[in-house]
């Protein structure tokens, strides 16, 4: 079983091989965060490896105050704003100042090749998203954090998490049911 | 029943499949329906993901990092003990021959392009050991 506690001390004391482990047991979980937020396909690899080795150069300050996995999260999240906000001129999608009034756009053709299965058409959605509601949607459901967790890991408050939460699934529920409404009377 | 809104459906689905006692109206059974396939493919991974070598691969970034930084200490160390025999030396031979001394002062001054090279020579050396020589981990 992995031993966090174990873990952070054997790498203290200059063991790669237990940061080779920590690694292992966290690569999902910043593979998630920096997956959802950046668009950038080629450059995930290499952020998610600045990431550990943030978090290895960093070990030395985690006081066991919060749970490692909430840390590296917290640490991933940073990187991948961090590296959003110095490549937004080049991003494809622009994003409303105020994503309280974010809707999505009309229909294009690359959407409908895609819309045939409902996983792969959801996460092309999110894609378009502003980076508060990806952010909530990956750390609640795929990583499973909880809304403290949340709150902790991106400074949100945890209101704001949750409203951002509910908007954002129900965004894409409506979308998927006009879609699917839209193919249907298309069919008929 | 009381008709439910759309958090509380949200809520409903989050805490898995509903059980066939309650009583929905058509409207919210659907909605139920579209929130829990919604919540499925939510908490489903990514197909993409990270190559199978990435643990070890950032191991190695890691452990070249640290060299680097040891290697740097070590050459900084390198010169600071170069200088201080110097010094050192110089200051001995002072203490046991004045001439001495001076002979070797007037001898490093005139040889100092070659003794410069020498030592230049040697830490380009040092460097590009450190940067070209593959370390196995």
């Amino acid at each position: 079983m992995f031993d966090e506690n174990e873990i952070v001390s054997r790498i203290l004391k200059k063991d790669l091989r237990a940061f080779e482990l920590l690694v292992k047991q966290y690569e999902k979980l910043v593979f998630f965060v920096i997956h959802r937020l950046v668009q950038d396909k080629q450059n995930k690899e290499d952020i998610c490896q600045e990431v550990f080795i943030k978090i290895h150069h960093s070990l030395p300050s985690f006081r066991f105050q919060s749970k490692l996995s909430t840390w590296i999260a917290r640490i991933a999240y940073l990187t991948a704003i961090n590296y959003v906000k110095s490549s937004k001129n080049k991003s494809a999608y622009e994003y409303p100042e105020n994503i309280d009034n974010y809707h999505f756009t009309d229909e294009n053709p690359e959407r409908e090749l895609i819309k045939k299965n409902t996983s792969v058409y959801v996460n092309y959605l999110i894609e378009q998203m502003p980076h508060q509601y990806k952010t909530v949607l990956t750390l609640y459901h795929l990583n499973e954090f909880s809304l403290t967790e949340i709150k902790d890991i991106t400074g949100i408050p945890e209101g704001t998490v949750k409203s951002y939460l509910f908007r954002a699934r129900k965004l894409l529920k409506e979308k998927i049911e006009k879609d699917l409404k839209q193919e249907n009377t298309w069919k008929s | 029943m009381e008709e439910l809104n759309d958090d509380e459906l949200q809520e409903l689905s989050g805490r898995g499949p509903v059980s066939g006692d309650n009583t929905f109206g058509e409207k919210e059974a659907g909605d139920l329906l579209a929130y829990q396939d919604l919540f499925k493919a939510l908490d489903t991974e990514p197909v993409e993901g990270l190559p199978f070598s990435f643990a070890s691969n950032v191991r190695r970034k890691v452990q070249e990092h640290l060299n680097r930084k040891s290697d740097i200490r070590f050459n900084i160390l390198a010169v600071t003990i170069l200088i201080l025999s110097a010094v050192l030396g110089y200051g001995l031979l002072q203490l046991i021959s004045k001439d001495t001394a001076e002979l070797a002062l007037t001898m490093v001054l005139k040889f100092k392009w070659v003794l410069l090279s020498v030592i230049c020579l040697f830490f380009c050396l040092l460097l590009i050991d450190q940067r070209l020589v593959k370390r196995e981990y």
